[in-house]
């Protein structure tokens, strides 16, 4: 256990110096980083010699700011960090013991925005709009610059109060080999079989055919499948669900970020309150849309995917596209592709001049999805303080995760980790320079269709209890055990069961009285009545890149 | 009007039914220590969250406890020893009694997975104090307030040759320090939180973050005739079933 007395010695001005070296490429100069770094330095003058203690999930950017960004942070203001990398699923078992008990286990989280709606209504975390107005003013950098964060709504309450600051943020987008969609045989070949052009699906039909045509087939010697998904029994299959999957197929309604009324958890939402999630209450989690997308995610799984897909978790088929044998993934989270196979000169998934054979576009949607719906999902790692930590350390806290967000270091953490927060990174000119290296990438973060992907939002009562019938649930449903009707059920009584039940501080969820399922099925919106298979429909990449340009 | 017969059918049930009853009720002792919120007494009936918890978890193996408040001296020594007691709440591992209890097997470490509860204790000192713990006890500031329910704290800071104020209770130690602004205290995370939501203490205090001792607390099993390893082991799961649904474990708390 460290011995902690301030010291207060003066600002080393050498390491301010050398590490603004280091910090290259960044957004910024190098007078500006400089003039940032000293008055990090300045701000933690009097808590040289003491410590902070912070966790983060296991991503390698997070790796990294406990590698370099934590020893760079120690040698310029003094205070020493231990940045403990661990898995998420523990990193939301540890917050909410600190929440309930009390327990001074962390200084600081880097938690998922997911955790918005249960922080704004347990009232258990510090209001970061507050601190920075009040206490934590002469703690909070006066180059912080909130404009320039990517998605800063994630962290806010319905008020617009910061709970949470993005630290690392990514996209789930559909991902596909480009050099193999753009051959001239395997285009014709495609044309021929199913009668319309092979390009970027814009609806699950396309895709469903696109992975049924490339299943099976061999290119260039290899075996290729048209399809790469998990379906291991996990958290993390929890999360293949309720990172959006449902409003990708249409479960929820019209408005962003999450669908209003009904969010894509399926949850009815009225004036804050949640008042469920059966389509009995007007809710969407056991709607046809909801039983169609779990429906065609099992499908898929086992009739296009490697067949070890079964077995694998979220970080076991995170870069697994990059071994070459896949055609199209239609839920591929951005982080993995920062990992070094999908880029390195000679991998099989670069060409010859180094540059990647795949893109990213946007992820195709269900039959039951319509314009003005979120498309997609996008995890905002965040830093959140509880409220049991305070005074000085709250102070540290809220400056090292300042630090990991600076616009000094931004530009270098995103090419490590892939996880871009601010614009000033994604529009700097290195970025522009280096594009193409991207394979999309930075043309989706510069449009303004990105706003479309968004996380779980606000209406979740209760992040952590709600969730944890998803996964074991999906898991059952995948070994044959309950049909995807009964499974969706099962979730949706039981989310139900579990908001009745919950108390929370403000915006606690209300049940709503029960109507006949077809009362709502033949209302508008949400929750919506069988439909059938949509003609397929796909788009020349070259074209929707045009559009993210708004050429 | 009943027959005789009846009668007689019915009294069968009743006795069937009650032997049946009295073979799923076990007798837990709880120390009449007051240890808010974790297990403490009001009107001679056993309250709190080891309490509860331990309640749920029986619940589930279709188990009733009666649970008796007493010193726990007399638990372990008279009662238990006659056979009268099944098992005892709200005790850290203690290698000593381990030969008269049944612990879960993993209860030696500093965190088990079939505790009731983990429950860290931690320094306090007044706002303006400059003083951060280090982990070495006689660099804290005195005097050094502690409720008389720490017993555990209370032996290890005096093993150390520091001297301890015995205090009532948690309230009473918050007060001397606020009043006195001098000196700790040591408490509960979980107490600290509740005393900081309070207008008289809210903001006027430190608390230090490494804890004094992070101890896991238990539901342990006598040697009796109504329970068995099994059963014990079953118990224990679902005690962690229970910990983990945050669900419940949100109502429970709520409640303190």
């Amino acid at each position: 256990m460290p011995v902690c007395m301030a010291q207060n010695k003066p600002i080393d001005e050498a390491a301010i110096e050398r590490w603004a070296t280091f910090f290259s490429p960044s957004a910024i100069d190098r007078e500006e980083k400089i003039k940032e770094l000293r008055w990090f330095a300045e701000a933690a003058k009097q808590y040289q010699g003491l410590n902070v203690r912070s966790v983060a999930e296991e991503i390698k950017t997070h790796h990294w700011e406990s590698e370099v960004l934590s020893r760079a942070f120690e040698e310029i203001t003094g205070i020493k960090v231990e940045h403990k990398i661990i898995g998420e699923g523990q990193i939301v078992r540890k917050i909410m013991d600190q929440l309930m008990t009390g327990r001074l286990l962390f200084d600081i989280y880097v938690n998922d925005a997911d955790m918005i709606g249960t922080h704004l209504r347990l009232k258990k975390t510090v209001n970061l709009t507050q601190y920075m107005k009040n206490e934590g003013d002469k703690y909070t950098n006066p180059d912080l610059d909130l404009a320039d964060f990517l998605n800063l709504e994630f962290g806010q309450d319905y008020d617009g109060n910061q709970l949470q600051l993005p630290d690392q943020q990514f996209a789930n987008l559909y991902w596909f080999r480009y050099d193999w969609f753009s051959r001239k045989d395997i285009k014709e070949k495609f044309k021929k079989q199913f009668g319309y052009e092979l390009g970027v699906p814009l609806n699950w039909a396309a895709y469903e055919d696109i992975a049924k045509f490339f299943t099976g087939m061999k290119i260039d010697g290899t075996q290729v499948y048209g399809h790469l998904d998990y379906g291991k029994k996990s958290p993390s299959l929890g999360w293949r669900f309720t990172d959006a999957w449902l409003s990708i197929a249409g479960v929820g309604d019209i408005g962003l970020p999450n669908g209003s009324p009904v969010d894509e958890w399926g949850i009815r939402v009225e004036n804050r309150i949640p008042v469920g999630s059966t389509v009995s209450r007007g809710g969407a989690l056991n709607s046809p849309a909801a039983i169609y997308a779990l429906t065609k995610y099992i499908d898929w799984l086992k009739k296009y995917a490697p067949p070890e897909a079964l077995n694998w978790r979220w970080v076991d088929a995170g870069p697994k596209a990059a071994e070459g044998n896949i055609a199209q993934r239609i839920f591929q989270y951005v982080t993995w592709l920062s990992d070094d196979a999908f880029y390195r000169p000679g991998s099989v998934l670069t060409d010859k001049q180094g540059k990647p054979k795949w893109r990213v576009a946007p992820t195709p949607h269900g039959r039951y999805w319509e314009e003005g719906m979120k498309v997609g999902y996008q995890d905002a790692g965040s830093w959140t303080i509880p409220k049991n930590i305070k005074g000085k350390r709250r102070h540290m806290a809220w400056l090292w995760a300042q630090f990991c967000v600076s616009k000094t270091v931004s530009l270098k953490k995103f090419l490590v980790g892939g996880t871009p927060v601010r614009k000033s990174t994604i529009n700097s000119d290195h970025l522009t320079k280096y594009k193409d290296k991207w394979g999309g990438l930075i043309d989706f973060y510069r449009s303004d269709v990105r706003s479309r992907w968004t996380d779980t939002g606000i209406n979740v009562p209760h992040y952590p209890a709600l969730s944890a019938a998803w996964w074991p649930t999906i898991a059952k449903a995948i070994s044959g055990e309950l049909t995807p009707k009964q499974a969706m059920d099962l979730m949706a009584h039981a989310q139900d069961e579990m908001m009745a039940k919950v108390r929370l501080k403000v915006y606690s969820p209300k049940l709503a009285e029960q109507k006949s399922e077809s009362y709502w099925l033949s209302q508008p919106g949400s929750p919506k009545a069988q439909r059938v298979r949509p003609k397929p429909k796909t788009i020349a990449y070259e074209t929707l890149l045009k559009q993210w340009r708004n050429e | 009007m009943m027959t005789k017969n009846q009668l007689l059918t019915l009294l069968l049930i009743t006795f069937l039914s009650m032997s049946c009853l009295a073979s799923e009720r076990i007798s837990i002792c709880i120390d009449n220590r007051d240890w808010y919120p974790f297990s403490y007494h009001q009107d001679g009936q056993a309250k709190g969250i080891f309490i509860e918890l331990t309640k749920a978890a029986l619940k589930h193996s279709k188990i009733e406890a009666d649970f008796l408040v007493m010193p726990m001296k007399r638990c372990m020594n008279v009662l238990a020893r006659q056979g009268k007691i099944d098992a005892v709440i709200g005790l850290p591992f203690d290698l000593a009694l381990n030969d008269k209890l049944h612990y879960p097997e993993d209860a030696a470490l500093e965190t088990s997975r079939w505790r009731l509860m983990q429950v860290d204790f931690n320094l306090v000192t007044p706002k303006n104090s400059s003083y951060d713990f280090s982990g070495k006890l006689n660099t804290i500031p005195q005097p050094i307030r502690i409720p008389k329910a720490y017993l555990n704290i209370i032996k290890k800071v005096k093993a150390a040759n520091i001297p301890v104020e015995i205090s009532q209770q948690d309230e009473s130690s918050f007060y001397k320090l606020i009043r006195d602004n001098t000196g700790s205290l040591i408490t509960s995370s979980i107490m600290a939180v509740r005393q900081d939501e309070t207008e008289k203490f809210r903001d006027k205090f430190i608390v230090h973050p490494y804890p004094i001792a992070s101890l896991s607390y238990f539901l342990a099993f006598f040697d009796t005739k109504a329970t068995n390893p099994e059963l014990h082991k079953k118990v224990w799961m679902n005690i962690e079933y229970l910990r983990n649904d945050y669900v419940f474990m949100l109502q429970l708390l709520s409640e303190y």
